[in-house]
């Protein structure tokens, strides 16, 4: 019983990871139509952002995670601003390879502007710690991003449910052309689904890094092509759905971790994507797509 | 005459397509062969079987419209099937001891050893592709880019096979530049018949507008099957020539960085021709090679102040650059949507030869 | 001065026009259609008026001001706006987010306020579904949405795109009196309509597109009289 406590625990703090990540991504690609692959490097980023208050500054907590978040936000916004604007309204394919050279450079950058090995960023050793509750021991990180995931997916959704902003991206998902007749700007629409997208990304990079204690110039890959997984797993372009999907890979993977053999350990990536494939090979348009719809 | 320049016959078509296409590669190789020195000969290989990839991407991305970024996993598999048929017993027991005694027994030569790497690849791409085809535009490349980490992790998890992320070694060398042309021929000969096709013309249909294909009665989640397949076994010769021509290798060379290449290749020259492929592959081929040169030039420069101790990654940044240059400004690539004979016979009948206008922006959103 | 006036419009989709140098206006409290076969670039014309197709060539004014090239975020902050054919609400929100949504332009929040209350008289059906999801509504009820939308950013010119299209006789009886209601309270609308003759029994003017180009323009009861309209829709009148 316990041991199951603990691995729902781990199930939960690392579905949500890849719950926030596959949020972002489907924000983006409901209100414009692209599949962002330089999102792991906005999470790259705001790793960065740690390693440079920890190191310089030795920033306590706080000031970390603020700094990872804010970093996600700006790294995103200026993307859009500088990569995907030119190719706004093009077709998806353009789109995703705009997307997919943007996420290639901006490694190779980091590998030569910064250091292509890993960067170790120290989190207070409390964050390591294990605590008791409810008579099972659960690690500080693990509680820390249970809490983050949640208090973020409700913040998100208070804002997607009542504010006109919010209201009018969840417009924008379903119909652009027509959001547009309703007075709604498209760049604000495009640079608020970019910010939510960059922020979740901030979070996302906090705890993963907190969890690895690392940051390299590759680190938004694994994750990234998971929240994609997720995402489709999820439907592409349902928001609901990318959080669901998100939170059932991390079940998956957690799953396989504690009951695969020991030899087939090494596998665990494939056989969580393989998984995956089998899902979408039951519902193609994903656990809550619908058919012929893209929202 | 005119009846040849005509070319209503889709295999003739196809055929004196091929040709066309065929001369100046083959010139190229014959002056590469007798002029230039065996490292410039190493690098017309690499283009060579770099444009059997794209080629064999073509296929499925250029005729459905679905960008992939996990064939390389074909290659990656081909490469490691194939070799482990071409090896001399006596190497497999000593690189891979724990290999099954049946498989480190066998030794065949390499065209027999190819159609076996080949079965492997079509079972493969058919486990994969069955689910693939079934999702939306959209949804797919993601699914292609879990396939390619599958298969990563697999290859690199699976150490009695392929010794892990080690580097696998002793693999006869038998790619050489002869051997890389006839198949880059073959590889052609292949697209272009598939493209002209019945099959080529109903899965570009789809492309162009998949609910008009449904409703005609096309069976697009099959047909991209089909196409994704034929594909995936074209991309798999290049990988088996690939393994034959590194004689050493491990799974990082089959995973993003050559993907990100071939796909750059792909889109540059556009995807929409096998003309679009093939020239793609020559100019990126060109812009790696130089980026390669210029990197080792700057490494360990100084320049006033600032010294270069080593500089990565030039060559994907040239790449980066050159795919955003095509999708901002170019976005059907830079040989456009007709083929090199298509553009002949129109310029023989005095037809213009600029490729119509894209039709981009209507599949997405316009804001 | 008009409150609409349309100049030389051209619309094209690729190496296809679809609309041909139309001019037209609309004065303030007017009801003026515009009708035409199905493809006469009836559509095409409010969309292009409306600034959601970039591809078109010509001058749009709204109170003599030039709108041409102006976003459509734009054009309904200046008193415009357009319930597309095929009413388009959306669906995954409900009715009262959909309403929310059409006030945006106004800066006004005690307006938008009484927008709504008046708009909730009107519509009882809407007040009664208020939380309900819009794409559950029956389509007489969605284009009742689409348009009561549309009146919350509170119009001086409304164009509509076939709204009664597939709609069940009671709710085109529905939609025609709702029209006159609007005029009479001051809207002016600009009314692109497959109903013929239902529609040039409340327009006060109209214009019949053929294959892009204006075939004919007057007075609503003109228009019923002469033969050139049953001819505009057989396409027998293309010079």
């Amino acid at each position: 019983m316990d041991l199951f406590v603990q691995q729902l625990v781990n199930a939960i703090s690392l579905g949500g990871v890849y719950a926030l990540l596959a949020l972002g991504l489907a924000m983006v690609f409901s209100i414009m139509g692209l599949v962002n692959f330089a999102h792991g490097e906005i999470m790259t980023l705001g790793g960065y952002a740690m390693w440079f208050v920890t190191v310089q500054f030795g920033a306590p907590l706080p000031v970390v995670v603020a700094a990872s978040v804010l970093t996600g936000l700006v790294a995103a916004l200026l993307m859009e601003r500088i990569a995907f604007r030119p190719v706004r309204g093009a077709s998806v394919v353009t789109m995703l390879l705009t997307s997919f050279a943007v996420s290639v450079m901006l490694q190779v950058t980091f590998q030569n502007v910064i250091s292509p090995r890993p960067k170790g960023v120290q989190l207070p050793p409390e964050m390591s710690r294990v605590i008791p509750v409810l008579g099972v021991e659960i690690g500080v990180i693990q509680l820390t991003a249970i809490v983050m995931v949640l208090v973020s997916l409700g913040l998100i959704m208070l804002f997607l449910r009542r504010t006109t902003l919010g209201i009018s991206m969840r417009a924008a998902a379903q119909d652009f052309s027509v959001a547009r007749l309703m007075g709604i700007h498209a760049d604000a629409v495009v640079a608020t689904a970019f910010a939510i997208s960059g922020l979740l990304a901030g979070v996302a990079a906090f705890l993963w890094v907190a969890q690895r204690g690392s940051v390299d110039p590759g680190m938004g890959l694994t994750p990234i092509i998971k929240a994609f997984i997720a995402s489709v797993m999820g439907g592409l372009g349902s928001l609901p759905g990318a959080v669901v999907g998100g939170f059932v890979l991390g079940f998956v993977e957690i799953m396989l971790q504690a009951w695969l053999p020991q030899a087939a350990l090494p596998f665990k990536d494939a056989a969580s994507l393989a998984i995956v494939i089998a899902i979408l090979l039951w519902r193609p348009q994903g656990l809550l797509g619908r058919a012929a719809d893209r929202v | 005459m005119r009846r040849l320049v005509t070319l209503d016959n889709p295999i003739r078509r196809a055929l004196v397509g091929s040709g066309v296409l065929a001369v100046p590669l083959v010139v190229f190789a014959v002056v590469v062969a007798l002029l230039l020195g065996p490292a410039e000969q190493q690098v017309a290989i690499n283009f060579f079987i770099s444009l059997i990839a794209v080629v064999g991407f073509g296929i499925y991305s250029g005729n459905s419209g679905i960008m992939t970024f996990g064939h390389v996993a074909f290659m990656g598999i081909a490469a490691y099937a194939g070799s482990l048929l071409t090896m001399s017993p006596a190497i497999k027991a000593q690189a891979l001891p724990n290999l099954i005694p049946a498989l480190r027994d066998v030794q065949v030569p390499f065209v027999p050893a190819l159609v076996g790497a080949l079965v492997v690849v079509a079972a493969l791409a058919f486990a994969f592709g069955f689910p693939l085809s079934r999702l939306s535009a959209a949804a797919t490349p993601i699914a292609t880019l879990a396939m390619l980490m599958i298969t990563y992790v697999v290859l690199v998890g699976a150490a009695d096979i392929t010794r892990g992320s080690q580097t696998f070694y002793g693999v006869p060398p038998i790619t050489d530049l002869t051997v890389a042309v006839v198949f880059a021929l073959l590889a052609i000969v292949v697209a272009r018949l598939f493209r002209e096709s019945v099959l080529g013309l109903r899965i570009r249909a789809s492309r162009e507008d998949e609910l008009a294909a449904r409703s005609m009665g096309v069976d697009v989640a099959n047909l991209r099957l089909v196409a994704w397949i034929l594909s995936a076994l074209v991309v798999g010769v290049a990988g088996m020539l690939l393994g034959h021509n590194l004689t050493a290798f491990s799974p990082k060379q089959f995973y993003l960085t050559l993907q990100f290449a071939l796909v750059a290749m792909l889109v540059v020259g556009g995807p929409t021709t096998v003309t679009g492929a093939a020239g793609g592959a020559f100019l990126i081929a060109l812009l790696m090679e130089s980026a390669r040169r210029v990197e080792g030039l700057v490494s360990g420069l100084t320049l006033g102040p600032i010294r270069i101790e080593q500089f990565f990654g030039l060559q994907e940044i040239a790449l980066g650059l050159v795919i955003l240059a095509v999708m901002y400004r170019r976005r059907e690539g830079l040989f456009g949507r007709l083929e090199v004979d298509e553009v002949l016979v129109r310029w023989w009948h005095g037809r213009p030869t600029v490729s119509r206008p894209p039709r981009d922006g209507d599949s997405g959103p316009s804001p | 001065m008009a409150l609409l006036s349309v100049e030389h419009l051209t619309v094209s989709y690729g190496a296809i026009r679809a609309v041909r140098d139309l001019s037209l206006s609309v004065e303030a409290g007017e009801i003026v259609a515009v009708l035409g076969a199905n493809g006469a670039g009836k559509s095409s014309t409010l969309n292009a008026i409306m600034g959601l197709l970039p591809a078109s060539e010509g001058s749009v004014r709204l109170d003599g001001r030039e709108i041409h090239g102006t976003p459509p975020e734009r054009v309904v902050r200046l008193g415009m706006t357009l319930t597309p054919e095929g009413r388009h609400v959306f669906p995954r929100l409900t009715v009262e987010e959909n309403l929310v949504l059409g006030a945006i332009p106004l800066r006004d929040r005690s307006r938008a306020q009484a927008l709504r209350r008046r708009i909730f008289e009107r519509f009882p059906v809407l007040a009664e579904r208020r939380g309900q999801q819009a794409g559950t509504l029956s389509g007489g009820e969605q284009q009742q949405l689409a348009i009561a939308r549309s009146l919350m950013s509170g119009p001086r010119l409304l164009l509509l795109d076939e709204p009664s299209l597939g709609l069940a006789p009671r709710y085109v009886d529905l939609i025609f009196d709702l029209i006159l209601d609007l005029r009479e309270e001051g809207t002016t609308i600009l009314l692109v309509e497959q109903n013929v003759e239902r529609t040039l029994s409340i327009a006060d003017r109209g214009y019949v597109l053929v294959t892009g180009q204006l075939q004919l323009s007057g007075p609503a009861a003109e228009l019923q009289a002469s033969s050139g309209i049953e001819r505009a829709y057989l396409g027998i009148g293309v010079a």
